[in-house]
């Protein structure tokens, strides 16, 4: 405990990680509520949301600057269009965001399609 | 032409990853898109010429074949060995026209509709919508297809209506391979298609009330069940309570449903007389590890519909994390003092929140009403079908059970409703209150408590205190127990597996059994069945 107060900076640091490493971790997912999802059979490794879901996983590094705007632009879904779309945010990709001076994004986002 | 995709798979679980189970193929057919948009019968058609085909793949190899919906049954009552059928890209839908209803039917035109074997309750709701139409009851939830639904009793809580099944009034089955083994089933007593209608759909007709309840809950393994014929009712709006009761009342209403005569009130729901009105549904949560003074309850009322009233879908929903959930199992499932605290947190996880303003109702269609599920992690669900009269006591012993040789991370529940036609429905009782326990998937230490355990321990539990029950299809249970299905069924599951003997060939009942169906002793073939029992009786 008194090494503690002698390095104050490392122990409040390592209070401080895993306040950021949770905080940083969160993913958003935009619904179409009235769509139908292209279903698959429960896959055996797959859990939660995406276990009958016909998932798709766009990995991608942008480089913008904060005054641009950007488009992704994807195909698979055809003319039915999505039924989900996720953003999940993770410890590392906010790491090389920091890293990069906010000039690289790594991007993952999982979209499912929807069915007609 | 419908297509088929074959995959060679070594596993098949569900999606709450109750198994795995070993199994070879899956199988997925599509419907043929050009055809859809030109007739609907020849797609149908094309679509069952498919699954023949499929079915004599498996039958001159001796092979089991099994059609699976969602997946969102909790054991291995979809599973087969061989071969599993995907039902998923099945979906067409179709409404009934005047001159397609029986002459002797007393059902309106208006309230019919036609489903492919694959098509999701939320597809039905959104397709009846279009009609100003409604389900009369489902699930909690929408994901399920509608022959899943059917062949394994799923149910609500609406104590008027029943479950699933008890709205469906017509069945397309494929029984084999052959040209005359394609039947139209529908009740003597209720008749709703005409014979030409079945003949569109190339199956020759059967009206027979006691065949026609047995292959209502049909576990899968009365045939494939290719299309499905259900009265819908004009739309309805549910005024919807999550509120707190007292213990004691909430317990008086489980075992008598007397409402009438209750000490709880929602002011917005009294008759002129001031008594309070019977809700559509009702239902009630309980932890066994506390003794809350007050309940949560669920209750809904029926009303008329109307345009004007708010989105009842919430715009933002949270859900832990399923690996968050499955995490706190498997830690705390091998300290067995700490999983009351596991219930505890299932609490806010599971239960529905309870409305800011008790007197204000969240109001919605049904379709709204029962949405998406947020819970798709793994879990387990075992759930006895008791008389009314017997809820509080079936209650007290399995709660029991939970604390003295438990604990079990798992919450309680009861909905209520009244008796299946179905031969093997879950509802035997009257009025039937569906005892359930829902939670998390955990790891025992080898001295404590299993699931495989807690399922065997409830069943005797019951049988030893006298209690009647039944146990939901698609639920979590010691399937194997033996004399269980005689426990709960008596002479009527004898009854059924004549009824399917006579109905299918000794060498397609065993394409259609599976080993849920051995276990359960329900896939014995009746030699000497009477041909009759297959047979129109109009």
């Amino acid at each position: 405990m008194t090494s503690c107060f002698k390095r104050p900076f490392p122990m409040a640091m390592l209070l401080f990680m895993p306040w950021i490493y949770f905080t940083s971790c969160y993913s958003v997912r935009v619904v179409n509520r009235d769509a139908i999802y292209r279903q698959v059979p429960p896959a055996p490794k797959v859990n939660g949301f995406y276990v009958d879901k016909e998932m798709h996983i766009l990995d991608t590094v942008i480089r913008s600057k904060s005054w641009q705007q950007f488009w992704l632009q994807e195909k698979p879904c055809g003319d039915c269009g999505f039924y989900s779309v996720e953003y999940r945010n993770t410890f590392s990709g906010s790491l090389w965001y920091i890293f990069t001076l906010g000039s690289r994004r790594t991007i993952r986002i999982k979209y499912v399609c929807a069915t007609k | 032409m419908a297509t088929t995709i074959t995959r060679k798979i070594s596993e098949y679980d569900t999606i709450h990853k109750n198994g795995p189970w070993p199994s070879e193929y899956i199988h997925s057919t599509s419907i043929d898109g050009r055809l859809e948009q030109l007739d609907f019968f020849q797609c149908y058609n094309d679509a069952a010429a498919e699954i023949q085909r499929l079915l004599e793949i498996a039958r001159v190899k001796g092979e089991g074949f099994r059609a699976i919906g969602s997946s969102w049954s909790l054991n291995h009552i979809g599973q087969q060995d061989k071969h599993m059928h995907f039902n998923r890209g099945m979906n067409l839908r179709r409404s009934i026209a005047a001159a397609d209803v029986h002459a002797q039917s007393s059902f309106k035109a208006e309230d019919l509709f036609f489903f492919q074997c694959g098509t999701r309750v939320k597809e039905i709701n959104n397709y009846l919508f279009t009609f100003g139409k409604s389900l009369k009851t489902s699930g909690a939830s929408n994901g399920q297809t509608i022959a899943g639904c059917i062949s394994t009793g799923v149910h609500g809580s609406a104590h008027d209506i029943g479950s699933m099944q008890d709205y469906v009034v017509g069945l397309n089955l494929i029984i084999g391979p052959g040209p005359l083994d394609i039947v139209y089933l529908e009740r003597a007593t209720k008749p709703a298609l005409t014979d030409g209608y079945a003949a569109q759909i190339k199956s020759r007709v059967i009206r027979n009330d006691d065949l026609f309840n047995a292959a209502l809950v049909g576990l899968g393994s009365f045939g494939f069940i290719h299309g499905v014929v259900i009265e819908a009712e004009d739309l309805f709006l549910l005024n919807r309570y999550v509120t707190s009761m007292d213990r004691a009342e909430a317990f008086r209403l489980a075992g008598t449903l007397d409402f009438r005569n209750s000490t709880f009130r929602i002011p917005g729901e009294l008759d002129a007389q001031g008594k309070p009105n019977m809700p559509h549904h009702f239902k009630v949560f309980m932890n066994p590890y506390r003794h809350d003074a007050q309940l949560r309850v669920e209750l809904m009322y029926k009303k008329p519909y109307h345009k004007d009233y708010p989105d009842p879908v919430p715009r933002v929903r949270k859900a832990l994390y399923t690996e968050f959930i499955t995490g706190m199992g498997n830690i705390l499932g091998r300290i067995p003092n700490r999983i009351p605290a596991l219930s505890r947190m299932l609490e806010g996880a599971a239960l529905p929140p309870e409305n800011a303003d008790p007197n204000t109702p969240v109001t919605g269609t049904h379709a709204e009403i029962f949405f998406d599920s947020l819970q798709q992690g793994p879990a387990f669900a075992c759930e006895f079908c008791v008389p009314l009269d017997k809820a509080v006591k079936a209650y007290e012993l399995l709660s029991a059970l939970c604390r003295d040789e438990g604990p079990i991370p798992g919450l309680f529940a009861m909905r209520f409703i009244r008796k299946s036609d179905a031969m093997l429905g879950c509802p035997a009782f009257p009025y039937t209150c569906m005892l359930e326990i829902d939670g998390v998937i955990w790891k025992a230490r080898k001295k404590d408590i299993s699931l495989e355990g807690f399922c065997k321990r409830s069943i005797q539990v019951l049988q030893g205190n006298h209690i009647p029950f039944t146990i939901h299809w698609g639920k979590t249970a010691d399937w194997a127990y033996p004399g269980l299905i005689e426990y709960m069924y008596g002479s009527k599951a004898q009854r059924w597996r004549e009824y399917r003997s006579a109905l299918l060939s000794k060498e397609m009942a065993r394409v259609f059994s599976n080993k849920f169906l051995d276990e359960t002793g329900l896939s014995e073939y009746v030699d000497q069945a009477p041909v009759a029992l297959a047979k129109s009786t109009l």
